[in-house]
């Protein structure tokens, strides 16, 4: 049974989202991302100041076994990406909630509050 | 061979004694490292021998004739196979353009060596470019380094190259 952190939103594909106090919000993949792609040895990350709109591809990761694109879970600006993650793929594999990928500026806030809460990614990851 | 009622306990007593379960994806790095060809990817009933590095199982320089013989010695080799190793960070994969200054090849299978510690990949080569030489690898939209090599990077669980 993989980690699903209940502070955080989710969207079905596999990102989770942690609101920050200073209005922004800190994206990474989930627990369950990561246990099903394997062994990460490859992180892109977006370029800081772009603009992506929801569900658009924003960054990719690889494991040995394969290339999964990851996708913006809102509409918004790239901040500030964690080089540490591209630095040491397998800190993804280590801990997915502690090894965020970027933080955006949310277009709307709001759309942050309509994505998944826990329970409903919970079901999402049980189903695949 | 064993009655499949007796495979669930042989499998359990071989966890319990340490053998390690091994997949797919750890089949096809070991192969990849070890610069074999997969069929269905560097080679199918539509590529010559000769332009999927396998002329060594084709006597051409016998006398004898076989099945297939007067159409290799047609149309020759075209391409050569050969490996590369990613200089730039990412993952080489498969069907991947290779631009190189003879023309454009196309990684055939690739993906990351843990023996290497860097991405390698068997790929389709112009002829003409020479083991050593700097190519670009178009991997989505972005043109990576690659050096090219012998198709060989490990041997016995060391680097080869």
């Amino acid at each position: 049974m993989s980690n699903v952190p209940s502070n955080l939103k989710y969207a079905a594909s596999h990102e989770w989202v942690l609101k920050n106090a200073d209005g922004s919000v800190t994206i990474g993949i989930t627990d369950h991302a990561q246990e099903a792609l394997g062994d990460l040895v490859f992180v892109e990350l977006p370029t800081v100041g772009a603009h992506y709109d929801a569900e658009k591809e924003i960054a990719v990761v690889e494991s040995v076994k394969a290339a999964a694109d990851v996708y913006a879970p809102i509409a918004g600006t790239v901040t500030e990406v964690n080089q540490a993650a591209a630095d040491a793929p397998e800190s993804v594999n280590q801990d997915a909630y502690a090894a965020w990928l970027f933080k955006m500026t949310p277009d709307n806030m709001a759309d942050v509050d309509a994505l998944l809460d826990a329970a409903a990614y919970q079901a999402v990851a049980d189903a695949a | 061979m064993l009655p499949a009622t007796e495979a669930e306990g042989l499998w359990n007593s071989l966890i319990a004694a340490g053998v390690a379960p091994c997949g797919l994806g750890a089949r096809d790095t070991l192969r990849l490292e070890a610069g074999m060809n997969l069929y269905g990817q560097d080679m199918d009933d539509t590529v010559s021998p000769l332009d999927a590095g396998l002329a060594w199982t084709v006597a051409m320089k016998d006398e004898r004739n076989f099945v297939g013989k007067a159409a290799l010695t047609a149309n020759g080799q075209k391409m050569q196979f050969l490996g590369l190793i990613l200089l730039d960070k990412g993952v080489l994969r498969g069907h991947q353009q290779v631009i190189t200054k003879q023309g454009n090849g196309e990684i055939t299978s690739g993906s990351f060596s843990p023996t290497l510690q860097q991405s390698i990949a068997l790929a389709r080569l112009p002829l003409g470019v020479q083991i050593g030489d700097t190519v670009d690898v178009d991997i989505r939209g972005k043109l990576l380094k690659a050096k090219v090599t012998k198709p060989v990077f490990a041997r016995n669980g060391k680097a080869f190259i």
